[in-house]
Parts: structure tokens; sequence; C-alpha cells
């Protein structure tokens, strides 16, 4: 494959951008249709990409240096792109998702006024997360990095009457900013250990441990992966900085699709997976990845459970997957996590656009319990909704069941007994609030009618619930497909007949993830001194079976609370386990608590700083404007427009030249 | 000295684009006298063809690629050069020129203002703007930097009825001359010190030791500074500056701010390369020069801060950045090893400086009358125009020099040729600058943004179209586009 074609799958979404940004008046709804052209062209040439390398007929890697873009000193930074195995599944369902969410666009914002702004910021959105992917050295990343940052956060306040919108956009973009810092460091520190900010070389030498900082174990290389996994955790949600993300539910919902299932988020993971061979060398780091995910994949899970907007559910459902995906690298297994990624982006994106879907038609309706019995109505939308339900769960053989499996068997290998516990019984959370926004959404009663009241609305526009148009409905069904299939690309070796033979996207990212994986073996082999711990085929056998169980038995639970017993059995409950469903209800006072600690004591900082600002810091600086000023009027004095005046200043000028030149 | 045919050919080559200006300076006059009414953009297009056909000719004598920043060529027994920094500082001249003629129809429109003569002083003095960087003799430099004078004196003053304009001719004229004198002396001075007047003569006698007096040789190259200085409005020759500026009209104070400079810079450059070459250079000169870019970078800055009007601001503006744009040249007495670092800076330099400068000129030429006075003038221009408002703050912020602009990687190639050849402290001054300048160029788009129209200005809608407009526009991009892809225009990185 030409590398020039390469070139082409950021371009095109740049051009949407710049199209619909400059010319967005005189282009109109034809706009969209153009980002629709160039996101798609993105994604076929994303999936010929990846079906020629996983066919081996294109050579890989591919690097593409573009040009010299600054050199200062010891640093050098070339703009230049690095496709490896890796790049090229994340191209693939990054452009492939996106594809599909800006076709979508197109029915949910028509007659919206923002209409080419809005397709502006989603193609910058996928340019700068696809200039994250492939860039191949740090710099370049970065900027991806706070790309993606910007455009989230022009996305998330996009409706500009919403008085959250612009707070919870702020909100984004400061918490991200925390970890940005944290990427910021790394940065410095690998510099300053390897003297380059090239990813493949800086992995090269991480690789082959000659570097004294770059110590398996070292205390320099667990503080730098530390901060990297801080970078991680604001980006992609985990515990402590996970609090933007339900909040960037204000935007659009095909904003909340792209950011949940495409970019940005799995920015944070596609960065540790990248940088695995420097994680491995931080068993610590490691150890702390994966206690925060389990713990946020449970935190997040139980909040979703009681949440009544439809979109908050979804929203913490992210965080919680999330959590899976890091719990995966945290215990060394970096293709379970990022093949969670690849199926999450499936069913996750499906989900809120079916979501979305449901908003559109029930007049901007988003609480589950004024919803309901919506299925006769959109069928559609309620079969694909209850299949990424079903992917979401584990129910097999949809996509979910494949990566979370892998996800929990390998935990349970790790040894991490107590974090496996944690994953488990998220996993039936998981179950338990994805089929309780399906049911309350799409069976029983419809409770719309009682919510908006009787009789209004009939000549305005307000008429029965509908099935949303083709360019909602089409990708719908696309996606459900992927959250039915996907998971086949990488069966667990059980499925492939025995030890030994692995799935095709494990064979697939070995080139790319080996060095870590002989980092972390070299490690256990050490400690256990030749004694590999092997657990049968029957055992993993007997978990698949207790994870399948536990989705049904979600499933089941979800039935009878949110449509046998509805509401009475559900009121019971709640108040049975008060307590525990008001920690839930209300998000574990999390975002109180930032309130009152977090932003409490930074308001005591800024008054101090304040003060020294306003007394100490300006009046130095008056001061210094102050004689500047003078000096300025000073200079006008002498500016009187005399011509002699002026040759006068010059002869002056020319004395001390020549006197200066003859002196010294 | 002898000439052959193929020398004759190649020099005539060489300098084909300033002959084909010459041609259509000649053009317009002879247009200017059959049509004598002409619609006003005739005359403008007969120019800017002149200046279209400069730059093929440019490109047909281009150096050889890939781009050597050590190439050289002499034509006309080596009068005239052609070199790297050379071809660059052409690229940007012509470029100025058409956007100075683009720009000008609009504004001439109702002013006493001779349309024939304006064009064809214009042309002129574009070709000589180029023929100055292109100088390689004592003499030639001479005759060019007078040509490129007198036509800037009449164009300042071409304004009839304007006191002001003619005024401001007439002062540049005053001083151009007292400045002439001191160049002419220098240049007697480096003659009789060294029996040369051709650049690369004078550098090979300079390097080999075939001085006759060092203390001639260094008073005149002192002397060449001064001159030279007048024109690079370097502090304290600075004076006739914001006068100039204010007075004359705003397409042809931008002419004198930019174009004129860049060809001043690249003359300064070549003989600042030659006498880098003395062994025993006198201390003397590296502190005089050290000195004149400390006071042009400090009177620049603190000057503007209190300048109420903008062209006045610009002009103090303009002397700091010439005082930025000599940081390499400071640096290269000290330390002749880094030239192709310090050629490449500057070089990078003229074309950020040029083009962030040639916005803000042409937002007040597009403004009209409104444009050239007062900065209150400017006062909710962010709603009344914000399209030009937009294009005037992206200039000022690249004149600041932030990052991703032009303004900050020009600022960084020149500083960083500074640290490397341990000019630290010169460093220092040049970002302590830069920071100072943030507070009055930042002035003019707090109050274009932040406040209210004042009465005189009213609350009229600017609108910003027609040529003005796009061509505004692609200079704006430009302040990115050259950001992120310098190679663009270094070719050689």
């Amino acid at each position: 494959m030409n590398p020039q074609l390469i070139l082409l799958i950021p371009v095109l979404p740049l051009l949407a951008f710049l199209a619909n940004g400059l010319f967005g008046r005189w282009l109109g709804r034809a706009g969209g249709w153009l980002a629709v052209l160039c996101m798609g062209g993105s994604a076929v040439i994303g999936a010929v990409l990846f079906i020629g390398a996983l066919g081996g007929r294109i050579a890989l890697p591919v690097d593409v240096t573009l040009w010299q873009w600054l050199a200062v000193g010891d640093l050098s930074v070339r703009v230049g792109f690095h496709v490896d195995q890796l790049t090229c599944l994340m191209l693939f369902f990054v452009t492939l998702v996106s594809s599909l969410v800006f076709l979508y666009s197109m029915g949910y914002m028509e007659g919206d006024p923002g209409f080419n702004r809005f397709f502006a910021y989603m193609g910058l959105f996928d340019f700068s997360m696809l200039v994250l992917v492939l860039g191949d050295s740090l710099p370049v990343m970065f900027v991806g990095w706070e790309g993606v940052g910007l455009c989230s956060y022009l996305l998330i306040g996009y409706y500009l009457a919403l008085p959250g919108a612009a707070d919870a956009g702020k909100k984004a973009f400061i918490v991200n900013r925390i970890g940005d810092f944290g990427f910021l460091v790394a940065m410095c520190m690998l510099f300053k250990a390897t003297g380059t900010l090239h990813i493949q070389t800086i992995l090269g030498e991480a690789a082959a441990g000659a570097n004294p900082l770059l110590r398996a174990g070292g205390a320099f290389v667990t503080a730098l992966t530390l901060m990297l996994f801080l970078g991680c955790t604001g980006k992609s949600a985990q515990i402590p900085l996970f609090v933007w993300l339900p909040d960037a539910m204000a935007g659009p919902t095909p904003v909340s699709a792209l950011i949940h299932a495409a970019t940005m988020v799995t920015a944070g993971v596609y960065l540790m997976v990248r940088l695995s061979a420097l994680f491995a060398l931080a068993p610590a780091t490691m150890l702390v990845v994966a206690i925060v995910a389990a713990l946020t994949a449970f935190v997040a899970g139980s909040i979703a459970l009681t949440q009544r907007d439809i979109k908050k559910v979804l929203a913490y459902s992210t965080v919680s997957q999330l959590g899976y995906m890091f719990l995966a690298c945290g215990v060394g297994a970096f293709v379970a996590g990022i093949f969670h990624v690849f199926t999450h982006a499936f069913f996750k994106g499906l989900l809120f656009l079916g979501a979305g879907s449901v908003i559109h038609s029930a007049h901007h309706e988003q609480d589950l319990f004024n919803l309901g019995g919506l299925r006769r109505a959109m069928p559609k939308t309620a079969v694909t909704f209850f299949i990424a339900c079903l992917a979401i769960a584990g129910i097999p053989p949809l996509a979910g069941f494949f990566s979370k499996d892998e996800i929990l068997w390998q935990t349970f290998a790790s040894g991490r007994l107590g974090l496996w516990v944690l994953g488990v019984v998220t996993a039936l959370m998981t179950a338990i609030y994805s089929f309780r926004a399906y049911f309350l959404t799409f069976e029983g009663e419809s409770r719309l009618e009682k919510a908006h009241g009787h009789g209004h609305g009939d000549a305005h526009g307000h008429g029965a619930v509908h099935e949303s148009p083709a360019t909602m409905t089409i990708p719908l069904i696309l996606l459900a497909v992927g959250a039915v299939g996907a998971g086949f690309l990488n069966l667990p070796p059980l499925f492939l007949g025995g030890e030994g033979k692995e799935g095709v996207v494990s064979t697939f990212l070995e080139p790319v993830l080996a060095p870590a994986r002989e980092i972390i073996a070299a490690r256990a082999h050490m400690a256990a001194a030749g004694e590999a711990v092997h657990h049968g085929a029957g055992l993993e056998v007997g978990l698949m079976l207790f994870s399948i169980a536990l989705a049904v038995a979600g499933l089941l639970l979800a039935r009878h609370y949110a449509l046998k017993a509805w509401p009475a059995a559900a009121d019971r409950a709640a108040h049975r386990f008060g307590s525990l469903y008001q920690l839930s209800y209300h998000r574990w006072w999390w975002d109180d608590f930032y309130n009152l600690a977090v932003a409490g004591g930074l308001r005591g900082v800024a008054r101090l700083a304040t003060w020294f600002d306003r007394w100490i810091i300006d009046g130095i600086l008056h001061t210094i404007g102050g004689l500047a000023s003078l000096g300025s009027r000073a200079l006008r004095g002498l500016q009187n427009g005399q011509v002699q005046s002026y040759a006068l200043g010059f002869l002056v000028g020319v004395n001390v030249v020549v006197w200066l030149v003859l002196w010294f | 000295m002898e000439f052959s045919i193929e020398q004759i050919l190649h020099s005539l080559r060489l300098t084909s684009p300033l002959l084909v200006l010459i041609f259509a300076a000649m053009a317009v006059l002879v247009a200017d006298v059959l049509l004598p009414r002409a619609h006003r953009w005739t005359l403008a297009l007969i120019g800017m063809a002149g200046i279209g056909l400069a730059l093929v000719a440019l490109y047909w004598a281009r150096p050889p690629q890939p781009m050597d920043t050590n190439y050289l060529e002499l034509a006309f027994g080596g009068t005239i050069q052609a070199g790297y920094l050379t071809f660059l500082a052409h690229n940007v001249i012509l470029a100025t020129g058409l956007f100075l003629i683009l720009i000008s129809p609009n504004y001439l429109a109702g002013r006493a203002v001779p349309h024939g003569e304006y064009y064809a002083l214009l042309l002129l003095a574009t070709l000589a703007m180029m023929a100055l960087a292109s100088s390689n003799e004592l003499l030639t430099l001479f005759l060019n930097i007078e040509l490129l004078s007198i036509t800037l004196y009449i164009l300042t003053g071409i304004e009839k009825n304007n006191l002001r304009s003619s005024e401001a001719g007439f002062k540049y004229f005053l001083l151009g001359s007292f400045a002439a004198a001191f160049l002419l002396l220098g240049i007697g001075f480096v003659y009789g010190a060294t029996g040369q007047t051709r650049f690369d003569a004078i550098g090979q006698a300079i390097a080999a030791g075939r001085i006759l007096n060092p203390a001639y040789l260094a008073i005149g190259v002192g002397l060449l500074m001064i001159g030279l200085g007048f024109k690079l409005t370097l502090a304290p020759f600075h004076m006739y500056a914001p006068d100039v500026y204010e007075g004359a009209p705003t397409p042809i104070a931008a002419a004198i701010a930019t174009g004129s400079k860049v060809g001043g810079f690249v003359v300064f450059f070549n003989l600042m390369a030659i006498v880098a070459g003395w062994r025993d250079l006198p201390q003397g000169l590296w502190v005089a020069l050290y000195a004149i870019v400390a006071a042009s970078m400090v009177v620049g800055n603190v000057g503007a801060i209190v300048q109420p009007n903008l062209k006045r601001l610009l002009a103090y503006s303009s002397i700091a950045h010439s005082g930025y744009t000599l940081v390499p040249m400071v640096v290269l007495l000290r330390r002749p090893d880094l030239l192709a670092e310090a050629r490449v800076a500057v070089a990078y330099y003229l074309l950020a400086y040029t083009l962030m400068t040639l916005l803000v000129f042409g937002v007040a030429t597009t403004l009209g009358p409104l444009g050239e006075g007062r900065i209150s003038h400017y006062a909710g221009l962010g709603r009344r125009s914000p399209a030009l408002a937009m294009i005037m703050a992206l200039a000022l912020v690249s004149l600041v020099g932030v990052p991703p602009t032009v303004g900050f990687f020009g600022k960084l190639r020149l500083f960083s040729v500074a640290i490397e050849g341990d000019h630290i402290r010169l460093a220092v001054l040049g970002v302590l600058a830069s920071v100072a300048s943030a507070f009055y160029y930042l002035r003019v788009t707090v109050t274009m943004y932040m406040e209210e129209p004042s009465p005189e200005a009213g609350e009229r809608l600017i609108p910003a179209e027609g040529v003005n407009f796009v061509i505004l526009t692609v200079g704006a991009v430009g302040v990115f586009v050259f950001a992120v892809f310098p190679w663009l225009y270094l070719f050689a990185a």
C-alpha cells in the first residue's frame, strides 16, 4: 500500500473541518454530506489497511516522515507517522465508528442552527484523534492529545444556550489538563532518560535494558510511568479524574458516542499499550494501574445501577468498561485490554446512538422513569439496543463476552483474586444496569404521556413517538453487526483447540507487544524460579460458565425490578438498601467531595495567591511599568519633530560608535 | 576587465528579475501617458503583471536545487551577487511589492496622488530593494541605497495636498542625506584600509591579514553600520522613523518598514559575515554593534508603550524588530563558525517580520483614514469588522511571538543562535523585550475587542470585502503555514 494513502486517513477529516469551518455558511447541508464522505473515505482506507495487514499483504511497520518540525539544542522533533499493527487496529475501528457516527449525525443534527459548526468540530476531533494514533513521537502524539481535549471542550459546550453545557465543557477541559500535566512531566523525564522523544527509539531502549534510568523496577521508571498513567486517567476517565466524563453528556448525543466509543477516552488505553514496554519495566505502576482500574470499574458500575438519566447510565458504564481495559493492562494482558477497546467501540457506540435515537424521537426526554414501551414505536432502535446490551453484559457469542471474559480470566490467572472478585461483581452490575436501561426504555407501559401531560402539542409536532430516519437507523444496524461479530476476531485459545493457538488479534499484535511480554515473562521467570503457574482448561471453562450465569442473572434481575414489579419492587429495594442506594444515586458524593476538598482548598490557595499577586507581584510590575512609561514619555520628549534634534541624536550615536571602536 | 559573451549572458540571467522590473516601471509610465482616463486598477494591473514576470524570472535564475546555504554566484564582474539569503530576500521583497500594489488602488481612491508616478516609483523601489540585497560591491551598494532612498523620499511626500506627507518626505530626505554622508565616509575608510571595494575581495584581504591600517578599517566598518543602521532604524539612528511612518501614505510606510529593511538586512548580514573573518577583530566593533542592537530592542519597545498613534507604534515596533534581527549578526562577530545557522535564522525572520508587519499595515490601509490615526479609532472593531479585527489580532499576537505563529518560530531561531554562540544575556534581553512588547501589541487587541467605539468612529460596520480581504486572509493563513512548514520558504532546513 502506498504510504501516501495512509496520510489521507487524517487529512480527509481535516478537509471536512476546513470545508465546514470556512465555507459552512455556503455549503449548508452539503457540508454535512461532504464530512460524511470524507470520514467514509478514511474508513475505507483504514479498512483496506487493516485487512491487508491482517492478511500479511502489507508489510508493517511503515514509517512516514513528513518534515522537521523544530530543532532546539539536542531536541529535534520530526513530524512523522508510525504505522504498525496496533496503529492499524486503532485506525480501523476509529474511522469506522466515526464514519457511522457522522452519518448518524446527518439525521440527528438536522435543522440545528449550528449544523456546519458541528461537523467542523467533529472533523477536527477525528483529525486530532488520528494524529494521536499515528504520531511517531510523543510531541506529535501530544498535539493530537491536546487537539482531542480542545475539541471535546468545544463539542461538549456545543449547545451554547444550554446552561450546564459550558460548565461541563470547562470541567472536561480542566480535569484533562491535570492529566496532561502528567503526560508533559513524563515526556520531560523520558527526554532526560533517553535524549529523544521518538517512541520507537524509546521502546527500543526500554527493551534493551541498557539505559540505567530505565532499569526494570527502578524508581525513575516507576515515577515516569505513574506520571504517564496520570495522563491516562485524565483522558480515559479513571479514578481520580473520571468526574468529567458523565458531565460530558451535555453535548449532542452523537458527540457522546464519538467520545465514548471511538475517540478521546480510548486514547489513554492506547497510550498505555503503545508504551507497554515502559510500563512492563515498572511492576509497582502496573499494580497501581490494576488496583485503580478495578476500583474504577466497580465504583462506576455501582453508580450506573441507579441513575435515572439514560445517558448518565451509559456514561458511567463507559467509565466502568474503561476500568476493565486498564485492569487488563495492569495485569499485563495488553492484548485483552486493547481488544476490549475494539469491541467496546462497537457496542458502546451502538448504545449511545440508540439512546440518541430515543431522545431524538421522544422529545428530548432522557429520564428512564418517564420512558418505557418504546419498542413498538421504534423496533429497529429497540432490537439494536438490546443486542448492544447483550454484548456489553457478556452473553456469548457477542463481542463483549470474548473480550471481557479474557480480561477476567487474565486477572484470575495473574493471581490477584481480590481484583478478580471486583471484576466479577462489576460484570454482574454491568448486566443489571444495561438491561435495566433497556427494559425501562423499551418495554412495559409508556410513561411518556404521563410525564408530559395529555393533549397538548398535537399541532406542534409533538406527535407520537416514531422510528428515526434511515440515516440514523443504518448506522445502528451496522454497529449491531459489529457488536455481534467483533468478538470472533480474537477467540481465546480454548475455543481454537488448545494451548499454543492464539486468536487473530493476539497473533496480529504480537510484534508490537512482544517486548512488554518478554520483560514481564523474564521477571515472572525470576520470581517463580522456573515454576510457571499453570491453570487447567477445566478451570477456565468453569469460570466462563460462571460469568455467563452472572450475566443471565443480571438480565433476570433487571427484568424483575424494571418490568415485572415496576415500580414497587424497585422502591422497596431502594428503601431496604437505603444507604447503599443513596451512595450509588449520589455517585458516591465524588463530585461533592471534589467541590468541598479540592475546589475549596484551591479557593483558599487562590485567595492567598490573589493577595500575593495584587500586592507583591502587581506592585513590582506597576513599578516597572511606571518606569517604562516614564522612559517612554522621556523618549517622546526627545521626539520633538525637529530635524535638528534628530540629527543631533544621530551625531551622538556616531560619536559613541566611533569612540567605542577606537577605545576597545 | 574583460567580459565574455557567456559571462554577460550569465549576469543578465542572474539579474533578469531586476531588468523585468525596470521595464515594468517604464510600461506603467507610458500607459499613464497613453491612457489618461484609465480605470484606477489598470496601472495597478500592469504593475502586478510586472511583478509576476519578475517572479517568473526569479525562478528561472534560481539557485541549483537542493539549495545550499553557502551558495553564491557573482554577476557583472562581481558587483552583483546571488546567494541563498539574497534569493530568499528577493522572494520576500517581490511578495511585498505585490501585496502593496494590490492594496493600493482602494487606498488611493479619492486622494490627490498621481497614479502613474505612484506605481512606477513603487516598482522602482521594489527593484532598488532587490538590488540592495544583491549588492556585492561598496559603490554598487551606495548606488542601490540611493536609488531606494530617492524613490522612497518621493513616495513619502507624494500626497501633495497633505502637509504631513510633504513634511515627512522632506524630513526623510534631509536625514537620509545626512546618513548617506556617513555611509560614503565608511566606504572611503574601508577602501583606504583594504584597497578593495568588492565584498569578496575585502573578505579575502581581511582573512589574509592584508590590512593597511586596522584602525581605518574598524572606523570604516563602524561608519557602514551607522549608514545602514539609518535604513534599518537602529537606535540611535531611528529618530526619523516615527515621523516618517506617520506622515507617509500607509502602503508606503509599509514598504519602508518591510521591503527596504529586508534589502538592508541582507547587506548588513553579508558585511558582518565578511568582518567576522577578521582574526584580530577589534573588541570595539563587537561592543558597538552589541550596544546598537540592545539599544534598539530597548528603545523600540519602551518607545512604543505610550504611542497613541498606530503608525508611530508600528515605527517603534519595527525599531525593536530590527534589533531582534541583528542579534545573530552580533553573535557572528564572535563566533564566525555559526555562519550557516545565523544565515538561516535571519532569512526566516525576514519572512516572519515582513509578513506580520504587512498584515498590520494592510488592515490599517484597508480601514482608510480611520485606520491610520489614533489607536482609539480601533475601539469596537471586533464587532464592526470581525474579519479585519481577527487578522489584525493574529498579526499582533504573532509580533509578540506567541506560538504557533511565525513570530514565535522566527524569534526562537534568532535567539537560539545567540544561546548557541554564548550570548545568553543578549538572548535574555531579547526575550524580556518581547515580553514587554506584549503590553502595547495586546493593548491594540484589547481596544479592538473590549472597548466601546468612540462617537467619532461610530458604530458603522466596515465591510471587509474585495481584494484587500482576500490578500489579507492569504497572509493570515501564511502566519500559521510558514510556522509549521518552514521548509516551504527556506527550501533547505
